[in-house]
């Protein structure tokens, strides 16, 4: 079973986030109990747009995870404003489609959304956000992506 | 006037003699069964034998190891010769001794054979039963610690060991160590600085150590045995010396009175004083036996005596044996398990190295059929498969494009042998995710074209 297949990995990912989480990031203890899945806490790094603002990630890993990237969403009523950041919590993020390698893990992944909002230089919403949001799947790898510019 | 040969030790502090009857036989040797006993270790057990045949006396050489000299020249073993008047007899003189020509008379046993009257010789004690020297006592001493060492060595019983006692007084610094009392102390001094040593953490003293603590500390109760029976010896020789002088004093006194009393019955032949006699030669033969009876008592008790020490001495032996494998079993044991305890450490080393480095990036296993792309990154067979299925063809790690991939059969091996030394948990459960990988490949046992495939279900 692919699910099998994957159990240490995921065990793994989520037992590094537990011991030694990189700074600005926390495993949500109580999100734990459904399989498959998990949220972690992020932080906006100190002297940035974000700084002081706590975000959720949810996780959810597919039967074929890690050849597939994990489905990867901000939750919460907490929703940075950001350029690739949709105001349902769909990222727009390469190495979360295209760019997904079996290499990267969850941490790498909360690793590059925190730089990702560190490089902000202005909190506004994507230009086809109100678009995005009325036609796209739940799923936003079903997504096809066209990449903003990577400088925002 | 009745006039007798008899024999005079040279060199002896008192003038005591000792004559020889027709018929009787007087030995001489280090056995205690000798009438007169020579107490030194150059005098064989039975060493010479002198008796009285015909009004001559002779001396027969019992086939002693150091012999008889008569006048200075040796005399032939097993043969009777004849002593006359003025014969100097040296018994026991060791061959090529130099130190022997140096010691004083009272340290040799030397006799000469005189002739009195036996009036005159009444006056004096009679010969003492035993006769030391000095310098054989001494000698003595040292022996019995040598002999103590070379029985520890060889295992053989003291009964003979003439040969050696000869070879170690001649060669005093042969390789047998004799052990002085300074060596004694300097053993003491050995095993405080031993008991100070470190201890292995065990507890148990290291090896060598060991095994020479508890040697010296059995070895010294053995030394102070074999002290114990040697002045046991000394003082039941010393016992045996003052109740004889005492027996000969009497044995002297009836004696005298006896002649006195023959004379005057022969002079007076009146029946009064031939009772006496009777009387007096009564008392004499009841003093004999008695003597007899007291000697052959003090005989049991000093045998009784040295078996009870010979038994301890064994039982000391059989002690230290027994703690010499002792501390030899600790020491092995204490060795096996810091062996283990390394092995194991050694173990959780490679098994903690190994899952660093030998585990595949994408399922976080120990590789399962390693294969190398031409990147050098490595993956389980299933994983890198698994993965090029997708449309990207590149390394997951470096994202260089996949040319080829190689089986790495050295790796295989070599994990494999690793997990043979892992918990039996752990094999298990390697044995299961590798039956898995080979099911997961089977269900999917269409690599072509898959990426086409799986475009248009999407
Ligand atoms: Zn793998
Ligand atoms: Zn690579």
């Amino acid at each position: 079973m692919a699910g099998c297949f994957v159990q240490k990995r995921i065990q793994k990912e989520i037992l590094t986030l537990k011991n030694s989480p990189p700074p600005g990031m926390k495993l949500c203890d109580d999100s734990l109990s459904s399989p498959g899945q998990f949220m972690v806490e992020v932080k906006g790094a100190e002297g940035t747009l974000f700084a002081g603002e706590e975000f959720k990630l949810l996780f959810k890993f597919g039967q074929s995870y890690p050849f597939d990237s994990p489905q990867v969403t901000f939750v919460g009523n907490q929703i940075p404003v950001h350029p690739h950041v949709y105001s349902n919590g769909h990222i727009c993020l390469s190495i979360l489609t295209e760019d997904w390698s079996p290499a990267l893990s969850a941490e790498s992944v909360c690793l590059s959304i925190i730089s990702m909002l560190s490089s902000c230089s202005e909190k506004k919403r994507p230009p086809d956000n109100a678009f995005y949001i009325r036609t796209c799947s739940k799923n936003p790898k079903n997504t096809k992506w066209w990449f903003h510019d990577d400088k925002v | 006037m009745t006039r007798e040969i008899y024999f005079e030790r040279l060199g002896a502090s008192e003038e005591q003699w000792l004559s020889v009857k027709p018929g009787e036989k007087i030995t001489f040797g280090r056995s205690v069964t000798n009438r007169i006993r020579l107490y030194s270790e150059f005098v064989s057990r039975e060493h010479a034998v002198i008796e009285q045949t015909n009004g001559n006396i002779y001396i027969t050489d019992l086939k002693s190891l150091n012999g008889i000299h008569v006048n200075e020249v040796k005399i032939k073993t097993n043969i009777k010769h004849q002593l006359k008047v003025g014969d100097k007899v040296e018994i026991g003189k060791p061959l090529d001794c130099e130190e022997w020509k140096h010691l004083k008379l009272c340290d040799r046993f030397v006799y000469e054979v005189k002739e009195d009257e036996v009036n005159n010789l009444l006056k004096r004690p009679v010969m003492a039963k035993v006769h030391k020297s000095l310098f054989s006592v001494k000698q003595h001493q040292e022996r019995t610690k040598m002999v103590g060492i070379k029985r520890k060595q060889e295992n053989v019983e003291v009964a003979s060991t003439k040969p050696e006692l000869i070879n170690i007084l001649h060669q005093p610094k042969t390789e047998v160590k004799l052990i002085t009392n300074n060596d004694v102390s300097d053993q003491d001094k050995d095993v405080k600085t031993q008991e100070e040593k470190p201890q292995h953490p065990n507890g148990v003293l290291l090896n060598d150590n060991y095994v020479a603590f508890v040697k010296n500390s059995t070895f010294r109760k053995l030394t102070r045995l074999e002290k114990q029976l040697e002045m046991q010896r000394e003082e039941s020789a010393k016992e045996k010396q003052n109740l004889e002088d005492e027996f000969r004093r009497r044995e002297n006194m009836l004696k005298s009175e006896l002649l006195k009393y023959e004379q005057l019955a022969k002079e007076n032949n009146d029946t009064n004083t031939k009772d006496q006699l009777v009387r007096k030669e009564a008392e004499l033969s009841n003093l004999l036996k008695e003597m007899k009876e007291k000697e052959k008592l003090e005989n049991e008790k000093v045998a009784k005596n040295e078996e009870l020490l010979r038994d301890k001495e064994q039982q000391l032996r059989d002690e230290m044996m027994k703690e010499k494998v002792l501390a030899q079993q600790r020491e092995k044991d204490a060795a096996m398990a810091a062996q283990r305890e390394a092995e194991e450490l050694a173990k959780k080393h490679v098994v903690g190295k190994l899952e660093e480095e030998l585990q595949c990036i994408i399922c976080s296993e120990l590789f399962v059929k390693s294969t190398t792309l031409n990147c050098s990154h490595t993956f389980c067979q299933f994983c890198i498969d698994g993965w090029l299925k997708k449309k990207n063809k590149v390394c997951p790690v470096c994202r260089a494009e996949v040319t080829s991939r190689n089986h790495s059969l050295v790796l295989d091996n070599y994990i494999e042998a690793a997990i043979a030394e892992m918990s039996p948990e752990l094999q298990e459960r390697r044995k299961m995710l590798i039956t898995e990988r080979k099911n997961a490949e089977a269900a999917l046992k269409d690599p072509p074209k898959p990426i086409r495939k799986r475009k248009r279900k999407r």
